[in-house]
């Protein structure tokens, strides 16, 4: 008659229970407090451009007219998708500043896009409006 | 007449099922401790401009935030915009260096330019020599 063994076993064993717990509740919080969102930046302005000549250079002043990418430059209208313009626009003369000033009511999202545009078909300096050198 | 043993054994089974649990539970919480970021959240939620930029972001810098409602937060704190020259002032007199303070200012992608112009233009004012906009990546927009 051992009707105590089993209640003795189960005693010496570590009971991870509390354990589990914890470990729910780190994972509750590290789920909670997590963020995945993977932040960039672009530079408007640094020390060093506004050391540089900027006289020399001549400045393109580009207006962006709508959200749709449209912008203006000289009078002649073009559109942010139409790469073989931008690329004609940009190798006339590709150590001119390019300036871009928006309409009323355009997005953020419009002058960061014409931006990153820009600089892919090999803008070198490009800048908003009448804001930062 | 081992009643307290068979209990065990039934106990014990049921733990089992348990343990393949645990370790998922285990293996989630690796996941989220390698793979995230704890960070302070801002102030407003935001849904930033999206750029092919790949520059990432500087981490002694001063904060900006410019919420969609054209409200202003400096450093996490909600100010009017006659405040702002004054903080922007304040920040630059605390700093240990203030030609290589940083500023970064985070907008909503949907907020008008010329409110981003404005601000834009109290921050050169004050003379801030570093000034970058918050954006999210995302391969080219076109």
């Amino acid at each position: 008659m051992l009707l105590d063994q089993g209640v003795g076993k189960r005693s010496k064993r570590i009971n991870i229970t509390p354990l589990i717990d914890i470990v729910f509740i780190l994972l509750l919080f590290f789920m909670l407090s997590s963020n995945f969102q993977h932040w960039r930046q672009i530079d408007l302005s640094s020390a060093e451009k506004t050391e540089e000549n900027t006289e020399k250079k001549t400045v393109r002043l580009l207006r962006i007219l709508d959200d749709q990418g449209v912008f203006t430059v000289d009078g002649k209208s073009i559109a942010r998708g139409d790469q073989i313009a931008m690329q004609r626009l940009i190798h006339e003369e590709p150590e001119a500043v390019f300036a871009i000033e928006a309409a009323e009511g355009v997005q953020t999202q419009s002058v960061i896009s014409l931006l990153d545009s820009l600089k892919q078909q090999g803008a070198k300096h490009v800048s908003l409006a009448g804001v930062l050198p | 007449m081992n009643f307290c043993g068979t209990q065990n054994s039934v106990k014990r089974e049921q733990d089992d099922g348990m343990i393949s649990l645990i370790n998922i539970v285990f293996l989630m919480l690796i996941f989220f401790m390698v793979a995230g970021q704890i960070q302070r959240s801002d102030a407003v939620k935001l849904d930033p401009p999206l750029s092919a930029s790949e520059t990432a972001q500087r981490q002694d810098r001063v904060t900006l935030l410019v919420g969609p409602d054209r409200g202003l937060w400096f450093e996490h704190k909600l100010i009017a915009d006659q405040e702002l020259a004054a903080e922007l002032n304040a920040a630059l007199a605390a700093a240990e260096a203030p030609d290589q303070l940083s500023i970064l200012v985070k907008v909503d992608g949907a907020l008008a330019v010329s409110r981003l112009q404005e601000v834009l233009r109290e921050i050169k004012r004050a003379g801030f020599p570093k000034v970058s906009l918050a954006t999210q990546h995302s391969e080219l927009n076109s």
